[in-house]
């Protein structure tokens, strides 16, 4: 059976775009669907016999051997809109959001990764309590709308969204970083009618991206003129960033393999932080961009395309 | 506005329903990829490279995680 596989993505998605010169390098037939175009389409899946057809821009495909599914989808929705939706914005949200779900059907195939998985993997709970139970040291966490809880920290604290926060007001739109701030800045009045997440400061810091691709492993720190970044790394301008590969420490590069196989992920953007010789669990990314790291020594495209490959 | 702390660190910029691509550059239906006078759009060696992953990125996280 020759090998096939579906990409379900963003248009403006642009590391699919390394990946598919990969696929197309090794002569592996993909379908590409990007949900801003899934109405263009003339769309059907046979769920009994597990066909998919796809009509328009050029294609006209009927397949049935789908060997491999890379879902760039997220599982929860995240932005608001900022007006009120039609019936048929609506309709289409909600349907064709839960067709994408409904490509389980070919559960044969080989999935990055199976939705389910990318469901309880997007839950930072869920994350840290299972980072810390494979071993990896977790900072000091609370989360939830009680502030006296938080009042038992040390000053400096890091602030963060339980989910990303992405809101829209009128032509703006707010978009939230991890924050650095003190514990006497909250209060019940400004964290109750929502939760958040309250980490101790883990400084100095060192941020390290580890991205895992099957039994691959990439791992880059994250500095400015060499130096660890105190706040949130993506507020600075990209030209002042570097990203330069290390190599972890054995028991560290288990413990990131242990996390996404525990989690059921075939590719898991971690993030770490090193302080003072130790590793702390930040978070991880089941759908993680990648795309920034990639180089042609650290070529990410084409771990991720052979294991799409099988 | 409510005084969330969530809310009040958040930053604010223009909304952008698509984001600000490179002009010239169209979507290659039948490879599926962005190209610009029929040279990939992002590769290594593209006048573009791979950065553009993150440049042409609308902030949403980082991984376009919005709907």
């Amino acid at each position: 059976m020759n090998k096939l596989c579906l990409i379900l993505c963003s248009k403006y998605d642009f590391s699919v775009d390394l990946v598919i010169q990969e696929l197309e390098k090794t002569g592996i037939d993909y379908i590409r669907l990007n949900k801003e175009d899934l109405s263009n389409y003339l769309i059907n899946i046979d769920p009994i016999k597990k066909v998919l057809t796809v009509k328009g821009h050029g294609k006209n495909r009927t397949v049935s051997n789908i060997t491999s599914v890379w879902f760039r989808q997220p599982v929860f929705i995240r932005n608001a809109p900022a007006y009120p939706l039609s019936l048929e914005e609506q309709l289409v949200r909600s349907q064709w959001a839960a067709f994408l779900r409904g490509i389980i059907v070919f559960e044969d195939a080989i999935w990055m990764n199976w939705p389910s998985s990318t469901y309880s993997a997007e839950s930072k709970p869920y994350q840290l309590m299972l980072a810390s139970k494979v071993g990896f040291m977790v900072p000091k966490t609370m989360i939830g709308n009680d502030s006296s809880y938080f009042e038992k920290f040390d000053e400096e604290i890091i602030v963060k969204s339980l989910d990303t926060v992405l809101l829209r007001e009128g032509e703006d739109c707010l978009f939230t970083y991890t924050s650095n701030i003190t514990a006497k800045e909250l209060n019940e009045e400004n964290t109750k009618i929502a939760p958040l997440t309250v980490q101790e400061y883990v400084y100095p810091k060192t941020d390290i991206r580890v991205t895992v691709v099957g039994e691959k492993l990439h791992a880059v720190k994250i500095t400015s003129a060499g130096r660890g970044i105190d706040n949130d790394w993506r507020l600075l301008k990209k030209e002042e960033i570097e990203y330069i590969d290390i190599g972890l420490p054995k028991l560290i590069s288990r413990y990131c393999k242990d996390i996404v196989s525990e989690m059921g992920l075939k590719f898991g953007a971690i993030d770490l932080i090193e302080s003072n010789g130790n590793y702390y669990f930040i978070e991880i990314n089941p759908t993680g961009e990648w795309g920034w790291l990639s180089t042609e020594k650290r070529p990410i495209e084409k771990d991720i395309a052979n294991v799409l490959a099988g | 506005m409510s005084d969330h702390v969530l809310i009040t660190l958040a930053k604010r910029k223009p909304y952008e329903v698509v984001p600000n691509m490179p002009e010239g550059c169209s979507y290659d239906y039948d490879r599926g990829l962005w190209t610009k006078s029929n040279e990939v759009l992002v590769s290594h060696s593209s006048e573009f490279g791979v950065q553009i992953t993150k440049k042409c990125d609308v902030e949403t996280g980082e991984d376009q995680k919005g709907e």
